[in-house]
């Protein structure tokens, strides 16, 4: 608050550190320092002044609160303990939004698209200011509000009017007396996310300008207070928040119907009671790639109010965005739900693969000693020459909370991170595990068998390639062929070259690293899983691992790729629920985890309690 | 006369194909940019091939026709089409190069992502097959102006997988071109476990100056002296293995000591896949003379060295279960 000060009482007040509230137009609330009280109250004596006094969540309570000082208490500035939030009101509450038209009209309609208030759920997605009484305010007296550069673009308001909340226009209108004597109550939205910090870092000062007009003394002293908010940063997901809904690309034929089934007996094994969600008619199994979940929060009464917001995928070459992605806008978006597409169309086409969200993944939260990440860092595969779309980057690390690092997967065919490391919960004084491919032991146990003299025995048992070949070769052929041999030292350098930036990232050390066994091959000089690809799974409630059916080699009965995995679960608490994705994922490069897709918990503690 | 007749037939069919019109093209080159000795070769085989395994070719078109719906639900930079075709059985041969130089829907019938695709599995289906009958197409390939880089890398290779002196040395004669031509030929050329094209790449690496290229040569390197290929044997010219070995890690920690940190990355890759043991000694020898950068760079090296996956592949004769797990 920025007001007049008005007499030796309220001065006496002040220094104690109450509030001065409801004492007419003589006392008034916090925010100035009991020196500067004092000089001005000598300077203007007892000449009834403004009550100036713009307010906001500051606090984080969820409440304006009008008669708490910290509600006003460096109220211009924002950090990690204080500072008002509000978010980007880009859901459908009234599910109004097309679900047909071009990709553009899709991803403009949102409730921030119009200048009204979209129904009653609308207004909980937006944070509150309130311009303080001044009862006594002359009839000539006035105020405006100004929106900071560059914020103002990506804000609106509206005031409470009648009952019923009405946009504000900032550039036009204007507060009267009688807005001045019985307060105002404002609402704020974002009309979008931040997408880069040169543009908008999501900061905007709102300030309330008042005309004071004339007292019964004269002129009173004009006066401005100013209030900082800052949108709700975009927080993805990482694996320590429990998956609460897991989405999968629907198909009619059988390697669909398989895989459905042994994902919902996942699932279920882990607890989730709702039911797959499926996409029939897209057309795009990837259902891992073409969008990515995350959420923003702002307080609220309750705690903590949330819009999910789901990322169509940048996947745009030919001069098309992906159409699957479409999803986001078409099924998924709703109340308290969004959709957001951000690429570039001039990024290279031959890196698109990139942009899909199995290339997406975060890394849980860490603290390494030299810096803290309470919410985890995104991962992507990307190098100096080989990256996804800039600008979706950019809009990741402008949310100031989850800063990509990049991996080398330059080496890889299919170059997503998720072929080669994911996370495990774990009880253990870092809360979580890194499971990583391991070619090495997968080679070493095939010797070990073959050494034993189960050389002959073959893997792939009964599976067919697509057009009816046989699948199937012997534990002899994969470690007689030169192919598979240099294929899988590179696989296991370039892994252990990943764990190593790991390892200097986030500090974690070789216990901290699970072993996921399979083999990789050669394909026109880039790496993919020969075996499946047992890493490259769904992580689930209740220590449940959805991972692809490896097909290993039978020994004794014993599939001896499960075997390994299960023995490298179990002592961090997870079993392997084993799911049938040969012909519909493994044969197109990809596995479990690139045909899925999930909604994760709310976390308790929100983001503003959890900054890095 | 039986399969003259064939060939005959087979390529009066291929030659009045609407979409071939001028003269039999395959998804890489035209039959017409074969010696005529070479062309009726290639056409005879494909002949012979298709009579005695007529169920590859039927196989080989399933495939094809399958192309663009693979390329249109693709996961990675193209689709995933060449596994299933080295499958196809004796006849696999022949029928992918029947579609490579002879008969192949035409180019139109393909988006660009999807052509690429198709000739990548294709080339590279025929490349591990490691059979002779392809050779000739696959220098045929390389040599051909037309065919691009992508493509070249792919064929390059497939060709270099024979190991034979002849493919060896047209790898070596095609490497200095200029421009992306010569890198795809140097990025593909190291599975040809051969000295002349080890020494060829040798002589490359250090030439290099894009970063990208300087990679992918460095890659080719260790592709040739990898570690568990030559300890297991699995080469065709195993008394060549020490000196192929032993120049690749000489040159690859050269280019590590000479080289920036940027990129040294793609070096201690190719040095930990060659897994040579003169490599400790090496280090040992450039740290007396090293500067504090290049000290922290050798710390590196040889702290990756220490925990290097590949000198924990199996060797069969020793390896217990145990020692397998981690």
């Amino acid at each position: 608050m920025r007001a007049i000060f008005c007499g030796v009482a309220s001065s006496f007040l002040l220094i104690l550190g109450g509030p001065c509230w409801a004492q007419g137009d003589l006392i008034f609330a916090d925010g100035f320092e009991s020196g500067e009280v004092s000089a001005w109250s000598n300077a203007v004596g007892y000449q009834p002044v403004p009550i100036i006094d713009l307010r906001a969540d500051v606090n984080r309570n969820g409440t304006v609160d009008l008669t708490d000082p910290s509600e006003d208490q460096d109220e211009d500035t924002w950090d990690s303990n204080h500072g008002a939030i509000f978010l980007a009101n880009i859901d459908d509450d009234e599910g109004v939004c097309p679900t047909t038209g071009t990709d553009s009209e899709l991803a403009a309609c949102n409730d921030a698209a119009d200048d009204v208030v979209n129904g009653i759920d609308d207004l909980l997605d937006l944070a509150r200011l309130v311009v303080v009484p001044w009862p006594s305010a002359p009839d000539d007296a006035g105020a405006t509000i100004d929106l900071s550069l560059p914020g103002a673009s990506f804000v609106r308001l509206f005031r409470q009017s009648g009952g019923s909340f009405v946009h504000f226009d900032s550039s036009s209108d204007s507060l009267t007396p009688d807005d001045l004597r019985t307060g105002v109550e404002f609402a704020i939205e974002a009309i979008d996310i931040v997408r880069s910090s040169s543009v908008w870092g999501g900061f905007v000062d709102v300030t309330l300008n008042v005309e004071a007009g004339t007292g019964d003394g004269g002129p009173l002293e004009d006066g401005a207070d100013t209030v900082r908010l800052r949108v709700a940063p975009v927080i993805f997901r990482h694996h320590l928040d429990e998956v609460e809904t897991v989405y999968v690309s629907a198909f009619s034929d059988q390697s669909s119907i398989d895989f459905r089934t042994d994902l919902a007996v996942a699932t279920s094994a882990a607890g989730i009671t709702e039911p797959l969600r499926e996409f029939w008619d897209l057309g795009d199994p990837w259902t891992q790639d073409f969008f990515e979940a995350s959420i923003m929060s702002m307080p609220a009464a309750t705690g903590k109010h949330t819009i999910h917001l789901n990322y169509r995928s940048a996947n745009y070459a030919g001069g098309t965005l992906r159409p699957a992605g479409r999803v986001v806008f078409t099924e998924l978006r709703g109340p308290d739900v969004a959709g957001a597409v951000q690429y570039d169309p001039a990024h290279d086409d031959g890196m698109d693969t990139l942009n899909s969200f199995g290339n997406l993944e975060t890394i849980p939260p860490y603290d390494d000693g030299r810096s803290s990440w309470p919410l985890g860092r995104v991962i992507r595969g990307g190098t100096p020459a080989y990256y996804p779309d800039t600008s979706f980057d950019e809009m990741v690390d402008a949310q100031g909370m989850q800063p990509v690092i990049h991996f080398d997967t330059s080496w890889l065919w299919v170059a997503h991170i998720d072929e080669t490391m994911s996370f495990l919960p774990a009880a253990s004084p870092r809360g979580w595990v890194v499971l990583a491919a391991d070619v090495t032991t997968a080679w070493n146990e095939l010797v070990v068998a073959q050494t034993a003299g189960h050389g002959g025995t073959p893997m792939f048992v009964g599976k067919l390639d697509p057009w009816g070949g046989s699948a199937e070769m012997t534990i002899d052929e994969v470690l007689g062929n030169p192919d598979f041999a240099a294929a899988n030292a590179f696989a296991a350098v370039e892994v252990a070259s990943q764990l190593d930036q790991l390892s200097l990232e986030t500090g974690i050390g070789p216990s901290e690293i699970i072993s996921a066994a399979f083999l990789m091959f050669d394909y026109g000089g880039w790496l993919v899983a020969m075996v499946p690809g047992v890493v490259n799974g769904v992580v689930l409630p209740n220590g449940v691992f959805a991972a692809p059916d490896p097909h290993g080699p039978e020994i004794g009965g014993v599939d001896l790729f499960k075997d390994l995995l299960e023995q490298t679960l179990t002592p961090v608490g997870f079993t392997a629920a084993w799911v049938e994705d040969w012909d519909l994922y493994h044969l197109g490069g990809g596995e479990v985890h690139c045909g899925a897709n999930a909604t994760h918990e709310i976390p308790e503690q929100p983001w503003w309690e959890n900054m890095p | 006369m039986k399969r003259f007749l064939l060939s005959l037939v087979v390529f009066l069919l291929l030659a009045t194909t609407p979409a071939n019109a001028d003269a039999p093209c395959g998804v890489v080159l035209c039959l017409s940019e074969f010696s005529a000795d070479e062309a009726q070769r290639v056409t005879d085989l494909v002949a012979a091939g298709r009579a005695e395994h007529a169920i590859a070719f039927e196989g080989l078109a399933r495939v094809r026709a399958t192309v663009p719906e693979l390329d249109a639900a693709k996961h990675g930079r193209f689709a995933l089409v060449g596994p299933s075709i080295s499958g196809l059985g004796d006849g696999t041969v022949p029928a992918i190069i029947e579609r490579l130089v002879l008969a192949d829907l035409g180019p139109e019938t393909l988006t660009p992502s999807a052509r690429a695709a198709w000739r990548i599995g294709l080339l590279d289906a025929i490349g591990k097959l490691r059979d002779p009958r392809g050779a000739a197409v696959l220098e045929a390939v390389c040599r051909s102006p037309k065919v691009e880089p992508e493509t070249l890398r792919v064929a390059s290779a497939a060709l270099g997988r024979l190991e034979t002196d002849s493919a060896a040395e047209v790898l070596v004669e095609l490497s200095p071109e200029p421009g992306a031509r010569g890198r795809a030929v140097l990025a593909g050329m190291g599975h040809c476990r051969r000295l002349p094209v080890v020494r060829r790449l040798v002589e490359a690496l250090p030439e290099q100056r894009d970063a990208a290229t300087h990679r992918d040569v460095a890659r080719s390197l260790a592709t040739a002296a990898s570690a568990p290929v030559w300890r297991a044997g699995l080469v065709r010219h195993p008394k060549e293995g020490q000196e192929i070995r032993s120049l690749a890690v000489r040159v690859l920690f050269n280019e590590y000591v000479a080289r920036s940190d940027n990129e040294r990355k793609a070096l201690v890759t190719a040095l930990l896949v060659v897994d040579h043991p003169a490599i400790a000694g090496l280090i040992e020898q450039e740290r007396a003379k090293a500067d504090p950068e290049l000290s922290a760079a050798l710390d590196h090296l040889a702290r990756r060295l220490e925990s290097n996956p590949v000198s924990r592949f199996a060797n069969p004769a020793t390896l217990t279960h145990e020692e397998s797990r981690r």
